[in-house]
């Protein structure tokens, strides 16, 4: 009997389908990341930085 | 203002150029992109990251890869998580950090079957070529174009490659003019 050779899945997946919706979600998650991280970013190091201060 | 780009550097973008474009030419002929035009990029971008001393990015795709053949599949962004999360401890670069994260998103996005292999293999051998992950924002942005679009023609899929290639030049003409 022939044994199954477990193949590289990733690898083998040569599929380039991108369903139309999930293409404009993801522009939108990212852009919005994106931009709080410009906002927030420098604050938010200063917060962690203020706190492994204090400790 | 003028972009200068030496000989050598030509030569290369052209063939950048061209295997995006062949990538792109079998997308849009059956949304399938042969392993010949995505394994030996991945591959030879890798080693070119080795080569630039930038090992963390180069061992969580290989992690990557390795995590989602195992047998247990609702354990695998969980591991992904844990390994993006150590490879993110190790001290870098901004870029290497992005890098990580586009990394690990793109691999988490084909993991839960959002995103195709190839296109998957496209962006983590453009994000190791360049070692930037700040290439993924304009990748994006082109595909949301896209998708837009798509949705406007009442289509249900979209050949990323496309929205692949202009992200990657419009990343590529913005680097080059700052």
């Amino acid at each position: 009997m022939r044994k199954e050779v477990r193949a590289v899945r990733f690898l083998k997946d040569t599929a380039a389908i991108e369903t139309a919706e999930v293409a404009v979600i993801i522009a939108v998650v990212v852009l919005v990341a994106y931009g709080a991280y410009q906002i927030l970013g420098q604050k938010i190091a200063q917060v962690v930085q203020d706190v492994a201060g204090r400790i | 203002m003028p972009l200068s780009f030496s000989p050598i550097q030509v030569i290369l973008l052209l063939l950048l150029l061209a295997w995006l474009v062949a990538c792109v030419v079998f997308d849009l002929r059956s949304r399938q992109v042969p392993a010949l035009l995505t394994i030996p990029p991945l591959i030879i971008s890798a080693l070119w990251r080795l080569f630039q001393g930038e090992w963390p990015v180069v061992v969580l795709v290989v992690v990557l890869i390795l995590i989602s053949d195992l047998p247990w599949p609702m354990w695998h962004i969980p591991l992904a998580c844990l390994v993006t999360i150590l490879a993110l401890s190790i001290p870098g670069t901004s870029e290497s950090t992005y890098a990580l994260l586009v990394i690990f998103a793109t691999w988490a996005l084909w993991e839960i079957d959002v995103a195709g292999g190839a296109d998957a293999k496209l962006i983590i051998s453009l994000v190791l070529l360049f070692g930037n992950g700040l290439l993924f924002i304009p990748i994006v942005l082109a595909g949301g174009i896209q998708g837009l679009f798509g949705l406007i023609a009442r289509k249900k899929t979209i050949p990323y490659s496309v929205a692949i290639t202009l992200g990657m030049a419009g990343w590529l003409w913005l680097s080059a003019v700052r």
